[in-house]
């Protein structure tokens, strides 16, 4: 039978994940800073904390048991992000959606609510919000030059599994 | 840090490399993509049977990795196939030094995003979220119960959404 002490390691990255969501709840409550910064800073310091429970406990941990609790909490927590992001990104939610409170409704009509020109205005007063990039008389510009590591991250994995532009 | 620490990550790693490899040999070579909703339900229901039947903890602990593993790869996989609306401004504004907002907008709809919302509609149906009665919309039953559980998440994290 399984120990009760590797039981609790076993599901502590998955409640160390419901307790960022918590906290990042609480943060979604009480501030009024933006939903990707409170996600980011509740990841951070509940994984701030699970290091601190690791090195407290190192002595009784094996190094599996160790690469196991960093990697599922980091795992569970993309999880945790991405699920987050959809419903504020994700145009195929936002479809599903719109086709649940509208049922019967018609391919015309969806796209005359949701179309390329809406996105297109949505996306660039989002970006301007989240200060990635700003306006300068009719031009934007890029202000934030991290989102470019994620860029240049995805063009590459496109590129490894040959998906064209 | 000790050998058989290195040796702990270095196990996760090689299989990481083996199934990247697996899944950039299938799609770029054949366009099959592993990651299909059935195969991961596949993949984490044989582990689920293996993990608790084995009574191994380090099984166990390898068997969630691998399981986390696949379903982050899941989740990014669609993200890398189809560019997001947002990344593909980025990606104009930033390498193809498109700076004007006309022009901008221009660029942006000609682009394969620009067909984005018929394609995810189509996903959308080949997905089997949606039936398409004499040209008319409805959400299948699963697809309600997953959108009132997301939308729960929603309301309660105070998520402000694009959907009307």
């Amino acid at each position: 039978m399984l120990a009760k002490i590797n039981i609790y390691i076993v599901f502590l990255p998955f409640f160390s994940v419901l307790l960022s969501s918590i906290l990042f709840l609480i943060f979604q409550i009480f501030t009024n800073k933006n939903y990707l910064s409170n996600l980011i800073v509740s990841f951070f310091l509940i994984f701030f904390l699970v290091l601190i429970v690791i090195y407290k406990i190192s002595s009784d941990l094996t190094d599996q048991q160790i690469f196991y609790l960093i990697f599922a909490y980091l795992c569970s927590s993309f999880i945790f992000m991405s699920i987050m992001q959809a419903h504020i990104s994700s145009i195929q939610l936002t479809i599903l959606r719109m086709i649940y409170l509208n049922p019967g409704i018609n391919r015309k009509e969806i796209l005359k609510k949701i179309n390329s020109g809406n996105i297109f205005e949505e996306r660039i007063r989002r970006l301007q919000n989240t200060n990635i990039i700003y306006k300068k008389k009719t031009s934007f510009f890029l202000k934030n030059k991290k989102i470019l590591l994620y860029l240049n991250f995805t063009l590459l994995l496109k590129k490894i599994f040959g998906v064209k532009n | 840090m000790n050998v058989f620490f290195m040796k702990v990550i270095l196990n996760s790693f090689v299989f990481f490399l083996i199934y990247f490899s697996l899944q950039v040999l299938l799609y770029r070579f054949f366009k099959i993509n592993l990651n299909k909703l059935v195969i991961v339900l596949l993949i984490i229901g044989i582990s689920v049977v293996f993990g608790f039947s084995s009574y191994s903890i380090e099984l166990l602990m390898n068997l969630i990795n691998i399981n986390l593993m696949i379903l982050c790869f899941y989740i990014l996989m669609p993200g890398t196939i189809n560019h997001g609306p947002a990344l593909e401004i980025i990606d104009l504004i930033a390498n193809k030094k498109i700076n004007k907002k006309k022009k901008l907008k221009k660029s942006f709809l000609k682009g394969k995003v620009g067909k984005e919302v018929e394609k995810r509609l189509e996903l959308n149906i080949s997905s089997n979220f949606i039936r398409l009665n004499r040209d008319k919309f409805f959400v299948k039953r699963h697809t309600e119960i997953m959108l009132i559980f997301l939308n729960l998440i929603r309301k309660k994290f105070r998520l402000k959404s694009d959907a009307c």
